[in-house]
């Protein structure tokens, strides 16, 4: 089990790397839904599920969500002025 | 594994906190702050968790006299108000990144504004 | 005593009614701030201070709990004052948007003064966050959207620190009730009391002004209208200084020869010169 955590910190940890890291912005959303969802999965692993099904729903589904319709609109207003 | 969760927890918020501080684009500024966010969800209920924990939750008779192994329910319960606090100041913050590009004409925020 | 609850419930039931009430917000909102005003008067006259309220019959360590003693009453009555007067200034407003944010910063203001809870007292700052940020964006124009959404930004990561704080608390401490932590605070030892102090009193410093992160104070007074600039100045001012007078000096005494008034003092000459300073470099 012990296996399994560190497993999914380190790819917490990366993809929170490469978010804030990369230059383009969907990519940073995108790989901000897969941190949500490890973070699901480790409130899974310290017995909360009622907060990883939250988290799962909220963080991972309509968050993400929100973030990419706000990039498309901000995209679409490049050719105004 | 408490080690492992906490320091998971820390990571997250530090690496949220760089990204915070240094980028200039708005979406990845309030991309930075849901890291943030996450972490700190994380930590508060890696304090509540003990080793080789229970889930809090009486199924029946018997999980009665397990209830000093069980985690403890009050960090969650924060937690889920916490998470629900954090999607309405992103939605709202995110409401005035669609204004700022409109009035603004750009994405990134700098700290000498420019008027006009 | 248990009515002191209608203080915070009866600004949000106005802020969702403003949604549908679309020429008659002016009248409601002047009737809310003066209930208000009325409420807490009587609440002074009537002489059973200080009572405390816990809400829904959870008793006190366990429960959340407003609590009114003879200090807080004093700030009740100085928010309402502030709010009383300041919707005197608001002219030729015709959107809900405003009226709704109003409320619910009438509602959040009165809470932070009320609660006796750190976790509600989060919840009520972070709520006075969004209000004031909204308010703030009423204009519409460039200025007043950068400095709304540069105040989003500062504030939120304010009280994520705040709300770490507020998981150290509650891991040593194992409450998170005011009188409860005064209690059991001398049994802390020195490092978590320093670390629990560093993070709360930067987030506090955000709603108070204080002068390292007073930035944000410049561009929002300037981007915004009159009545807005009061509502800042008056409600959130107050209800923060009450909090950090509560928090900062009754609940976490000075211990372990970390003075914090000291700490404050320093601070708010800092703030004062920096000030002044600023303003005679500004351009008429």
């Amino acid at each position: 089990m012990i296996n399994f955590a560190i497993f999914v910190a380190v790819i917490m940890f990366l993809g929170a790397v490469w978010t804030v890291l990369t230059k383009d912005v969907f990519r940073a959303i995108v790989i901000f839904g897969i941190v949500s969802l490890m973070s699901s999965v480790m409130f899974l692993l310290m017995q909360a599920p009622d907060v990883a099904i939250t988290e799962a729903a909220i963080g991972s589904a309509i968050t993400t969500a929100l973030f990419i319709f706000t990039y498309k609109k901000m995209e679409d207003k490049r050719d105004e002025r | 594994m408490t080690k492992v969760f906490i320091l998971s927890s820390l990571s997250l918020v530090f690496v949220g906190l760089y990204g915070v501080l240094t980028r200039k684009n708005i979406v990845k500024i309030l991309i930075a702050l849901n890291i943030i966010e996450t972490g700190i969800n994380m930590l508060l209920v890696a304090f509540g968790y003990i080793e080789g924990g229970l889930t809090p939750i009486l199924q029946s008779d018997l999980s009665i006299a397990n209830l000093d192994k069980m985690v403890d329910p009050v960090p969650q319960a924060l937690v889920l108000t916490s998470i629900v606090i954090g999607l309405g100041t992103t939605a709202f913050a995110l409401a005035l990144a669609i204004r700022y590009k409109n009035t603004h004409n750009s994405n990134l925020i700098t700290a000498t504004d420019e008027e006009g | 005593m248990n009515s002191v609850v209608f203080l915070v419930v009866i600004p949000l039931i106005a802020a969702f009614l403003s949604l549908f009430l679309e020429t008659k917000n002016k009248i409601i909102m002047y009737l809310v701030t003066f209930f208000n005003l009325l409420f807490t008067i009587f609440i002074f006259k009537s002489g059973c201070i200080p009572f405390n309220v816990a809400i829904g019959g959870w008793k006190a360590p366990y429960g959340i709990n407003f609590v009114v003693t003879d200090i807080t009453i004093y700030f009740l009555l100085l928010v309402n004052t502030a709010a009383v007067i300041s919707i005197t200034l608001v002219k030729d407003i015709k959107e809900y948007q405003f009226y709704s944010f109003y409320f619910v910063l009438l509602a959040a203001t009165n809470g932070m003064v009320l609660t006796g809870d750190m976790f509600n007292f989060y919840l009520f700052t972070e709520l006075s966050t969004f209000a004031i940020a909204g308010l703030v964006a009423y204009k519409r124009d460039r200025l007043s959207t950068g400095a709304a959404l540069k105040f989003l930004i500062l504030s939120s990561t304010a009280s994520l620190f705040s709300l770490a704080s507020i998981g150290l608390i509650y891991k040593t401490l194992g409450t998170l009730n005011f009188a409860d932590i005064a209690v059991k605070l001398p049994s802390l030892n020195q490092a978590s009391f320093n670390l629990i102090l560093i993070l709360f009193l930067s987030s506090m410093l955000v709603e108070l002004k204080i002068f390292p992160f007073n930035l944000w104070v410049v561009k929002s007074y300037e981007g915004s209208i009159t009545s807005v600039n009061m509502f800042t100045h008056g409600m959130l001012g107050t209800a923060g200084i009450y909090g950090a007078v509560r928090i900062l000096l009754i609940v976490f005494p000075n211990m372990y020869k970390t003075n914090i008034s000291t700490i404050l003092m320093i601070l708010s000459f800092m703030t004062v010169i920096i000030g002044e300073v600023g303003a005679l470099k500004e351009k008429i």
